[in-house]
């Protein structure tokens, strides 16, 4: 016996919802209705209009009556609607109720931009539309197409930008792969090394080795190799100092990291100044500590000795005489060492540089002098009309430590004679002003230390002098974008030139 | 009077110390390691008073290890004076046989208190 086939059965809001795209005509080939998708895209359609009005039919081609149209069920459709922005549509033709046919079309649609054209949605779409799969496997893909693309660029951003920063830094950076081949080297290393680009990208990490073995000041013990730092995975061990003795002397600091695709960063400072200034410091304190204590051993042991012995008066005003004295050069000592740390530190930042007249330069440190420690008087030259670019109060130090040596080291009098003469370096003019004294003179081995902290050239201690003028003096010059030299020989005397700049648009 | 050397280039502080034992002993000055080796060969002191860092190729370090080396120079104290409080001057000093180390500011007194003990 035969059973029938259950058939699945479909009310209204079920059929308008599984072809939201449909078209209901009636045998005249009116239309009868729309679904609501369809709907959305050919806008509102008067009951009764004529199939062809709203759709051009591509196929089948000779649609035209009802009976051509019943005997191409079964065929693919294609219509496109003249309304709206022209959507193609493609489906099957079904008999409906009451002699009405039923397109059941579903719209053509390539990209997301031609469903946005056609005001559609994705909630437009019935759950089986192959366009709406389409659309959502293409939307899918442009995304990540998209979002591949756009990883990509900020990919390549953050290389360039990684790029950009490993080369403005001065610290040398190379990248070895896990094949100890040499994937990027910046310009820092190159030039550390003493490498040309070219030759160095050919470069394996045993070549690179050999190389810095080369160049390695052999002074300094044996040459840490890059390869056996690789070897060393505690963040402690991988570091190191290099002593370079070519392409000039250097110290860096050797640092080491591995990458998680096993290749192998070496990061390289150039510690150099560091370490020489670090040496000058530590020599610096060594050289204070030593010249505080002295005067400071005069005074504590003077005053002890007064507290618990009895000294003729002659003999105690001596030492009396002597704290007093030890104490003035504590005092003047500490305070040309604030003074030289104060413009050091502060680099000039607090330096009031205006235009003054020369003349009142050289006036003001001539009467300073005369007040301060002696009745011998400066020879004063001619006098150049410059307006010269300085920092009075700062200059004025600077004059005065050269004017009172002239004066210190010639304890047998003699001449100081003080000139100023124009001379350009380049197109830049200075006022060149040149203090000459007949005095005890300097070696030229005397000569070369002169500016260095607490140097003296009187070691018998009979003149008295912190040893710090000099650097104070250099520190000046070197702020006004001057220069002070110094020329001297035993016996003869001492000749100091100091190179002032001149205010250009002043130059009388 | 027994004789004492003092060495230092810091002509103040060959003068304090001179006044500070001038009263008991006879005082002779130097003012570099040179003329200290000098001082000691001719004076033969009982004791020498000695800075560390001083101009010239000698300084004290190497001052007192002559002398410690010399068998003819047995028994002479060498007692260091230094503006350097650092451990190595003292090790270096103590490794050497120095006999005593002051560190400046030192006090007078107690030097002559020290050289009182031992000069007997």
């Amino acid at each position: 016996m035969l059973v029938p086939t259950p058939q699945p059965q479909l009310n209204a809001i079920g059929f308008a919802r599984a072809f939201p795209f449909y078209v209901q005509l009636d045998r005249q080939l009116h239309i009868v209705q729309l679904g609501r998708s369809m709907q959305k895209i050919v806008g509102p359609v008067e009951p009764g209009s004529y199939l062809h009005d709203v759709f051009q039919v591509f196929r089948p081609k000779d649609l035209g009556t009802y009976e051509n149209l019943l005997r191409n069920i079964g065929e693919m459709y294609t219509l496109v609607s003249r309304r709206g922005s022209g959507v193609t549509f493609r489906g099957y033709p079904e008999v409906g109720e009451e002699n009405t046919l039923l397109l059941l079309l579903t719209p053509v649609l390539n990209s997301l931009s031609e469903q946005h054209d056609a005001g559609l949605s994705f909630s437009d779409f019935a759950k089986h539309d192959s366009a709406a799969d389409a659309l959502l496997l293409a939307q899918t893909t442009r995304m990540s197409a998209l979002d591949a693309e756009k990883i990509a660029t900020r990919l390549r951003h953050r290389g360039e930008q990684l790029g950009s920063i490993l080369e403005l830094g001065n610290h040398g950076v190379v990248f070895f792969d896990s094949e100890q081949a040499m994937l990027h080297v910046n310009t820092a290393f190159l030039e550390m090394l003493g490498l040309k680009r070219a030759d160095a990208f050919d470069m394996r990490l045993p070549e690179l080795d050999a190389w810095l073995r080369g160049l390695s000041d052999k002074d300094m013990g044996e040459c840490p190799s890059l390869m056996g730092l690789r070897e060393m995975h505690e963040p402690e061990k991988s570091r190191t100092t290099l002593h370079l003795a070519r392409p000039r002397s250097r110290v860096i600091d050797l640092d080491c990291a591995h990458s998680a695709d096993g290749g192998t960063v070496y990061y390289l400072r150039d510690t150099t100044h560091e370490t020489e200034v670090d040496r000058m410091k530590s020599e610096f304190l060594a050289a204070a500590a030593h010249e505080l204590r002295t005067p400071m051993v005069s005074i504590f042991g003077f005053t002890e000795l007064l507290l618990h012995r009895k000294f003729s008066d002659e003999r105690r005003t001596d030492m009396l005489q002597t704290i007093h004295r030890q104490s003035g050069l504590l005092v003047k000592m500490i305070n040309e060492l604030l003074d030289l740390a104060r413009i050091e530190s502060r680099g000039g930042l607090d330096m009031q540089i205006a235009t003054h007249p020369l003349s009142d330069l050289i006036d003001n440190s001539v009467k300073g002098l005369m007040r301060a420690d002696t009745d011998r008087q400066v020879n004063v030259g001619e006098m150049p009309a410059v307006t010269v670019l300085i920092d009075p109060e700062k200059m004025q130090l600077a004059m005065n430590n050269l004017l009172s040596n002239a004066f210190k080291y010639s304890p047998e009098g003699g001449i100081v004679s003080l000139k100023v003469r124009v001379e350009y370096t380049g197109n830049e003019p200075f006022a060149v002003i040149e203090i000459r004294d007949q005095g005890i003179g300097m070696s030229p081995e005397q000569v070369a230390r002169a500016f260095e902290r607490f140097f003296r050239a009187d070691a018998s201690g009979n003149i008295p002098g912190t040893g710090l003028g000099l650097s104070l003096v250099k520190e000046v010059a070197g702020l006004h974008r001057g220069r002070v030299e110094l020329s001297s020989e035993l016996g003869v005397g001492t000749v100091a030139r100091l190179w002032i700049p001149i205010a250009k648009d002043k130059m009388i | 009077m027994q004789k004492i050397l003092i060495v230092d280039d810091q002509p103040l502080i060959r003068r304090l110390l001179s006044i500070t034992l001038g009263r008991d002993y006879e005082v002779v000055e130097a003012s570099d390691g040179a003329s200290a080796l000098n001082a000691i060969r001719i004076h033969k002191p009982r004791a020498v008073l000695l800075d560390i860092m001083m101009p010239g190729e000698i300084d004290g370090i190497r001052v007192l290890k002559i002398i410690k080396a010399d068998p003819k120079l047995t028994g002479i104290f060498v007692v260091l004076l230094t503006a350097r409080g650092q451990a190595d001057d003292f090790r270096l000093g103590q490794e050497n046989g120095a006999d005593a180390y002051f560190i400046k500011p030192f006090s007078p007194l107690q030097i002559e208190t020290w050289l009182k003990a031992k000069l007997v």
